[in-house]
Formats: C-alpha cells, sequence, structure tokens
C-alpha cells in the first residue's frame, strides 16, 4: 500500500509540474502580454517599459522558474486590474465554487448510486427504465436552461427558495440541484453496469449459494466490484464541476472561481488566469490521487501495481 | 457403495421428473425432461454429459440459482425432508451454503477478489448461526488445514489473487465444508484445473465426503473423474437421463449406445495400435427448442432404426437392481453391439 501511495504521488507531482509549464506557456504564446498590459494606445517606448517591469524581457525559463518558486510559498502574483493578491482573489472565490462543486458531487452520487443499484438488480423493470429516463433527460438538458426552470418554478411560482446569491445554505440548492443533473447520469449509468457485471458475475452466484441474505449479496458482494470506475469518475465529475460551473454561476449570481475566471479572460489579466488554472489543475490532480487511494482500498488488486 | 438390499436409508434428496424451461426469444428450450434420481446419505452420485445436456441447469434448479428465464418444476424435489423447490427464497437460503452448498466451476472466479479468504469463509459460518466470528476463525483454519493449505491461520488474511488456482479451489472446497452440509453440489469441480492439480483434488473430496459422511452430486463431462470418484452414473443426453447405473456396472456394461460412445471416446494408453485415430461421436446436439419427439440421440445413433423417430416418448428400462437405460433396443442386442465393438476382449 505505501510503496503504491508513493508512485501514485511521484506521478500526481509530475502531473503539476507539467500542467504548471503547460498554463504558464500557453498564455505567452497567446499574444505580447507587454502591448496587452500597457494598453491599446501604448507606444512602443511604454510597451517596453511595461516589459521590463513586468519581467518579460527576461528568457522564459526563468521567467517560469521564477513564477514557480513564488507559488510554491503561495505567492501567485497580482491581478494586473485590481492590484489584488491573486492568492486572496482566488481564495474569497474558490470556496463558493467548492461548495458548490462538493454539494452537487453528493447530491448526484446519493442519487445515481441507489437508483444504478435498483435499476441493475431490477434490470428491464418499470424502475431501469425511469432511471434511464432520469439519465437522458439529465445529459440532453442543457442546465442554463433547467437552472431558469428551477428558478420559475420554485423561486418565482412557489417562492420556496432564494435564486441568486451565496448568502446562505438556502442559496446553493437551485444551483446544486442543477449542477448535480450534468454529473448524475454517468454515475447512475456507470454504477448500473458495473452492477450488472458484478450480478451476473460467479462470486455473486457464490454468495447467493452460501445463503446470504439480498442486501448483503447486492451491497457487500456486487457494490464493492461495482463501485470502482465510480470513484474514477466521481473524481474526474468533480473536478469537472469546479472548473465547468461558470453557466450555473452566472444564472445564479454566484460570484465563485467561475465567474472570476470568465471576468479575468475578459480583462486579460493573465496572471489571475494562468493561478486559477494552475489551482483548478492542482486539486483535479489531488482528487485524481484520492480516487486512486480510495480505490486501492476497495480492491486489493490495484494495491500490486 | 451403498447396498440396496439390507437397509435402505432414506435418500438425502429424491427429485421426480424435474423439468427446467428456459424462455427464449425464439421458443420455450426444454432443458431437461423428467430428471429422476435418489441420492442416498453418504454416497457419491455423478450426473455426466456434454455441455448443455441440461446437468448443470439441473442442480442450479436444486440451489434456486436459476437465471430470471428458466422455470423449473418438478413432481418431487425433496432434500432432506422438505420440499425445495418454489420454496420461498427466505427459507431457501437458510439451506443454502448450510446443509446444502455448492462447489462452482472456476476457483478463479469464484471467489470475490476484494474480500479476504477469511472473511469468505466466516460469513457463511455467522450467517447460519453455527457460532460467532472467532469460532468461525477457529473452523475455517481447521478446514483450511484438512484440505492441505499449509500455514492457514496466516491464509485467512490473504486476498484470492494471492493464491494459486489449486489452492483457491481447496478454499472452495473447504467455503462449502463450513457449515457441515449433507449435501454438497459440486460442479465441474476440476474442469479448470490443471491436469496436475485435478487427480489430488478429487483425492481430497473423496476423503472428506468418507472423513464427513456427506452426500456429493458430482457434475462433469468427464469419464475419467466419474470413474475415480463416484458410485453411481447418470449419464445425461439432450435433458434426460438415459442412463443410470452404479459406476463399476456402466464401464463394465455400457448399455445405452450413446454411453457407449462417451466411453469409446476416452483415449487409453493400451490402445494397440498408436497410430488408431480418437473415437468421436458424429452430429451434433439436437436444439431441444419446442416439444421433442422419440429419441433424442437418434440421429448420431449407431443402431437407429424407423421406430426411433416415430415414438412419442422412449422409456426408461430397468436392467437388474439399479441400472436403467433410456432406449427402444433390447437389452442383449446393446451389449452385443458394445462387445462387437470390442470384439473378444471385454
Amino acid at each position: 500500500m505505501w510503496r503504491y501511495f508513493v508512485k501514485r504521488l511521484g506521478i500526481a507531482i509530475l502531473v503539476v509540474i507539467t500542467v504548471s509549464v503547460i498554463s504558464f506557456g500557453l498564455l505567452r504564446l497567446s499574444g505580447d502580454l507587454a502591448q496587452i498590459i500597457a494598453g491599446e494606445g501604448a507606444t512602443q517606448a511604454q510597451i517596453q517599459e511595461t516589459r521590463i517591469l513586468y519581467g518579460l524581457d527576461r528568457h522564459m525559463v526563468l521567467q517560469y522558474l521564477d513564477w514557480a518558486g513564488k507559488a510554491m510559498t503561495g505567492d501567485l502574483g497580482r491581478s494586473l486590474f485590481t492590484n489584488e493578491p491573486v492568492f486572496q482573489l482566488i481564495a474569497t472565490r474558490l470556496p463558493v465554487t467548492a461548495t458548490l462543486a462538493f454539494s452537487s458531487l453528493l447530491l448526484a452520487i446519493c442519487v445515481a448510486l441507489p437508483l444504478g443499484v435498483f435499476a441493475a438488480v431490477y434490470r428491464n423493470s418499470w424502475i431501469d427504465r425511469a432511471a434511464l429516463g432520469i439519465a437522458v433527460f439529465g445529459s440532453a438538458v442543457p442546465n442554463f436552461w433547467f437552472a431558469l426552470v428551477l428558478i420559475y418554478i420554485f423561486g418565482v411560482q412557489l417562492r420556496l427558495l432564494p435564486i441568486s446569491g451565496s448568502a446562505s445554505w438556502w442559496h446553493f440548492v437551485l444551483p446544486t440541484v442543477t449542477l448535480s443533473t450534468m454529473v448524475m447520469p454517468q454515475i447512475m449509468r456507470l454504477t448500473r453496469g458495473g452492477m450488472i457485471d458484478a450480478l451476473d458475475s460467479d462470486y455473486v452466484k457464490m454468495a447467493w449459494a452460501k445463503g446470504l441474505n439480498p442486501g448483503i449479496v447486492f451491497f457487500k458482494h456486487a457494490l464493492r466490484n461495482a463501485l470502482l470506475p465510480v470513484v474514477a469518475l466521481s473524481a474526474v465529475s468533480l473536478g469537472f464541476l469546479l472548473g465547468g460551473s461558470v453557466i450555473v454561476e452566472s444564472v445564479f449570481s454566484l460570484n465563485g472561481i467561475g465567474s472570476l475566471a470568465y471576468e479575468s479572460i475578459q480583462r486579460a489579466d493573465f496572471p489571475v488566469v494562468q493561478s486559477i488554472l494552475f489551482v483548478l489543475s492542482f486539486i483535479y490532480v489531488l482528487l485524481t490521487l484520492l480516487s486512486d487511494l480510495i480505490n486501492a482500498r476497495i480492491d486489493p488488486r490495484i494495491r500490486l501495481y | 457403495m451403498a447396498d440396496m438390499t439390507d437397509a435402505c436409508p432414506a435418500p438425502i434428496l429424491s427429485v421426480r421428473n424435474l423439468e427446467v424451461t428456459l424462455r427464449t426469444p425464439v421458443g420455450d428450450l426444454q432443458a431437461t425432461r423428467g430428471v429422476s434420481y435418489d441420492i442416498l446419505p453418504g454416497e457419491t452420485f455423478a450426473i455426466v454429459g456434454e455441455s448443455g445436456c441440461g446437468k448443470s441447469i439441473a442442480s442450479m434448479a436444486l440451489m434456486g440459482l436459476l437465471p430470471r428465464i428458466a422455470h423449473a418444476s418438478a413432481d418431487r424435489c425433496r432434500f432432506d425432508g422438505q420440499e425445495i423447490l418454489g420454496l420461498s427464497r427466505r427459507k431457501l437460503s437458510r439451506i443454502r451454503g448450510n446443509t446444502l452448498s455448492m462447489i462452482f466451476q472456476d476457483p478463479m472466479t469464484s471467489l470475490n477478489p476484494v474480500y479476504t479468504i477469511g472473511d469468505q469463509l466466516t460469513e457463511v459460518f455467522v450467517r447460519h448461526g453455527k457460532g460467532n466470528r472467532a469460532q468461525a476463525r477457529e473452523r475455517a483454519v481447521f478446514l483450511l488445514e484438512r484440505v492441505g493449505i499449509k500455514n492457514a491461520s496466516a491464509r485467512l488474511n490473504a486476498y484470492p489473487h494471492q493464491l494459486s488456482g489449486g489452492l483457491r479451489q481447496r478454499v472452495v472446497i473447504a467455503m462449502a465444508m463450513m457449515c457441515s452440509p449433507k449435501l454438497i453440489i459440486a460442479d465441474e469441480p476440476t474442469t479448470a484445473l490443471d491436469v496436475t492439480v485435478q487427480m489430488r483434488t478429487l483425492a481430497l473430496l473423496a476423503e472428506l465426503q468418507k472423513e464427513f459422511g456427506l452426500s456429493i452430486i458430482l457434475i462433469t463431462h468427464d469419464l475419467g473423474v466419474v470413474a475415480s470418484l463416484s458410485d453411481r452414473v447418470a449419464v445425461m443426453y439432450a435433458g434426460q437421463i438415459v442412463e443410470t447405473a452404479p459406476t463399476a456396472q456402466l464401464f463394465a456394461d455400457p448399455t445405452h449406445p450413446y454411453t457407449q460412445g462417451l466411453i469409446r471416446c476416452i483415449p487409453s494408453y493400451g490402445t494397440p495400435d498408436p497410430d488408431s485415430e480418437l473415437s468421436t461421436i458424429p452430429g451434433m446436439v439436437p436444439s431441444l427448442i419446442g416439444r421433442q419427439k422419440g429419441c433424442a440421440f437418434r440421429n448420431r445413433c449407431p443402431l437407429a432404426f424407423s421406430d426411433c423417430g416415430q415414438v412419442a416418448e422412449v422409456a426408461l428400462q430397468k436392467t437388474g437392481e439399479d441400472h436403467a437405460y433410456r432406449c427402444l433396443r433390447p437389452h442383449d442386442s446393446l451389449i452385443a453391439h458394445w462387445r462387437g465393438l470390442h470384439g473378444e476382449s471385454v
């Protein structure tokens, strides 16, 4: 187990470094930063001055090392637009997005896992078809539209739930429901597929032959084997939710990291964009590592690699 | 071998007219027809036949493990004094793994990969109220040692993938023994094993049976396995028992042409001509979809005549104490045919 952990950790670190290089490089390639920072009407001399001021005249490798060194101490630079420290900026916005992402994933799993299990156990029954219907609906309906429908029903008509802002937990209910429909179908279908494979397996037949109760057969013997891909998918989905909630955030006027990224790209605030990219990928890598470790807990065979 | 004349002990399992039907998209498939047999305490009863002959599905029906598309019915299916066919899942689950247990074909897939051997062994013991976890562990260690696994208490913490195929099958056998069953259904217990391990596994089963006085239903396609382990044999073809006899008698006087064909297919070391080809039975197993008429083996049978396709059903004929076969031809001519195949040697 320890060897496996160290190996995974090593790979994760390499991935983080690679991602940082790419995120650093991409922004430099997108245009002359000095010109963008100096503004549209700037003269050549002003641009040159800006270039030296921001250290953009140095070699790319030096610039990267400088940035990476500071990043490791938590110094991600300052916003070109508001001059706030980027770290501060992200620290105020990330919790909103993270709360949204985690609660959406949690909700999605709480719905998808039992639904997937039941759909597999009662294969081709009405439960299975209903679950399939929900899955198709969830993946086919655009979430901004679904968000508007929810706002209309629960916010405007029934007046049950707040529809914008992040002042209380209640404000997160509608965005969470909206966002969870994005990831719920895949998790449900994957659970169903894994469960069907497991239920047809010899070890589940063996479990029945041992006279075990249905609950033990389904949840102890079958589900644990069906869970591996679900864990991996959940980690990926969480990363996706962290980075991909821009639209939902804007519909519900949540000031999350998605909207910060959107604003910063429009303003060409490159230290912020770059840092968001980096922080999100860092979290993503962390989640993947976590899912690898959970899977190693679930399945002893994985610990061999 | 059970002596039928002195005292006739009540059979542990008595099956009469077991019919299993599979509902397929192209029609109902008669997987077994009129399967009847008795199994006495302490005996090994082998069911032998080609794949698809219904030997496995008949036993799956006993365990209540039929696939959803299957339907089983029987005039009688009495195990240990209780009718088990059509028993509720709850009642059946008290019998399964307890007094009636099963050894599956492939030890590589029949153990759950994500739980330790110990966990899988002990859960069945605890489930059937035989004792607490500590007693279950004790029993598991005892049985693992009994099936020849060294260092048993350490092995309890091993996962299936850490054991070889032969060891895993020993674990599966130990698992079937956890609750001291009266009857074990062994479905091709050695088919998935290396040849070198097969004989040892069979010998182990025979030992355990003597030691604990169990009955075994041995399902196999391998007559060699039948010969080495069983007391009585039923030969199945196309869902029917075509011949049943004490093992020694079946090999000495195989009566049904299918049995004769099967025995002729066993390659032997003593063949006089090393260039002689291995025997096969020509033709294919008939489709079992729809109602069958006449003898199912007639298209492959060297002794078939016009009546074989005419009669509605070929009845089992008794010949001797415990020997019956399902053929229209008289016993003498069948035996004569067998002797003829072997010249004067038999």
